[in-house]
């Protein structure tokens, strides 16, 4: 991509990058490792927002709220053991870790990223345009500039299958509990994340409900089919949960 | 809004080198990798992959490894890079640069500039690293010669006496 870059225009605050988001052939540059190794030539235009986001990590009572311009390496050094097994497993070079940062890695919605699959079991919260409301990350529409991400903590287990362990994943779950819910996610070679909240305990009913949208999400391709990877979901989920 | 420069598809770069300042007017679409190589000829640097995989282009920017072909110059404005020129003289190589060379651990070449910096960024935040540290660290660097055992080796035992 780079060698089609005409400009980089560094806007003052997010309503003027996201007016410049606008344009066509513009895309925002933060982290942006990704930017420069796909092979797009349109993109003309990049819009430098790194200086308009924070890297801070804050630990809070019930989690930590992360600047979205923190790289995915300081946010590992941060992070509990969990995190920083989940950061290293979606990204597994040192060197790009110490570039990407996390607002891209929510950006770039890869669902085979063991990170964005977290993010969905622990049900995380994006601030956006840096407003002064947070949304579910299911509820973003993708629109806007993510200004920072604020992840609870509690009891999350997350296992993935794959072809050899330090390959990408093709299939991903994920299991967050509190004492009154409990949040499932499953991603990998998707469509998409999938993301179902119920009752904790869960009942066999709900986690059959989770695997029919689960279903849905993996496409049959040389790695199984849909209800293959839907079963091993399911697998993986029950060796998690400790239910039968 | 702030153009980087009045003409969109230049720009006056100012950035430290290996300790000295280096002020140049590069088209803004030039990769760091290129602007180390092609304009400040230090071919130490080098692009194998050019897309992130392999960490043959590792420098260290601003105290952490990165890979310099993802990175473009004009992102390294204002900021301090060091290369595999920059950590020793001809006449004086580090301890990690020798054990390199006692350990044997180089054959192509090609990867161990990239090796060498993310070897000495380990070492000086912990002298005495184990195997599986080692390893750990060089996750963003392939060797496709030597099998690691030998570049593992030489972070290992680099400083010992013998």
């Amino acid at each position: 991509m780079w060698s089609s870059i005409e400009q980089i225009v560094k806007p003052s605050d997010f309503k003027e990058a996201l007016s410049l988001q606008a344009e066509p052939h513009a895309k925002l540059l933060a982290g942006g490792s990704y930017l420069i190794a796909e092979k797009d030539q349109t993109t003309h235009t990049l819009i430098d927002i790194n200086h308009l986001l924070s890297d801070r990590v804050e630990l809070k009572e019930h989690g930590i709220y992360v600047g979205a311009g923190c790289t995915l390496q300081d946010l590992a050094n941060f992070g509990d053991l969990v995190l920083s097994r989940v950061i290293i497993a979606s990204c597994p070079s040192k060197n790009i870790r110490n570039q990407r940062t996390l607002g891209g890695e929510i950006a770039q919605a890869r669902p085979n990223s063991d990170l964005i699959v977290y993010l969905h079991a622990v049900d995380a919260q994006l601030q956006i345009n840096d407003s002064g409301s947070f949304q579910h990350i299911s509820d973003w529409n993708g629109k806007g500039i993510i200004s920072r991400v604020f992840i609870p903590e509690g009891d999350i287990k997350i296992e993935r299958a794959s072809v050899i362990d330090s390959a990408v994943a093709f299939v991903i779950a994920a299991v967050f509990e509190t004492p009154n819910y409990i949040t499932l996610a499953a991603g990998g070679k998707a469509k998409k994340v999938c993301q179902w909240r119920t009752q904790n305990p869960p009942e066999e009913v709900d986690i059959r409900n989770f695997m029919e949208k689960v279903e849905s999400i993996y496409p049959n391709d040389h790695f199984g089919t849909s209800e293959y990877k839907a079963q091993l979901v399911s697998n993986l989920i029950h060796h998690m949960t400790g239910s039968a | 809004m702030m153009l980087y420069h009045p003409k969109p598809d230049r720009f006056n770069l100012s950035l430290t080198v290996n300790g000295e300042v280096v002020e140049r007017e590069i088209v803004t679409h030039l990769r760091l990798l290129d602007f180390l190589r092609d304009e400040l000829r230090l071919t130490g640097t080098k692009e194998v992959c050019g897309e992130g995989e392999c960490g043959a282009c590792t420098i260290i920017m601003d105290g952490k490894t990165v890979n310099s072909c993802l990175i473009l110059a004009v992102e390294a404005h204002g900021h301090e890079i060091i290369t595999i020129e920059g950590l020793a003289n001809m006449d004086e190589l580090t301890d990690l640069q020798r054990s390199f060379e006692d350990h044997h651990a180089v054959q192509c070449g090609y990867c161990i500039p990239g090796m060498v910096l993310t070897g000495e960024k380990l070492l000086d935040r912990n002298p005495h690293p184990t195997r599986e540290e080692i390893k750990h660290e060089l996750s963003g660097n392939i060797c496709r010669c030597t099998g690691y055992h030998k570049i593992i080796d030489a972070i290992e035992h680099a400083g010992d006496t013998e």
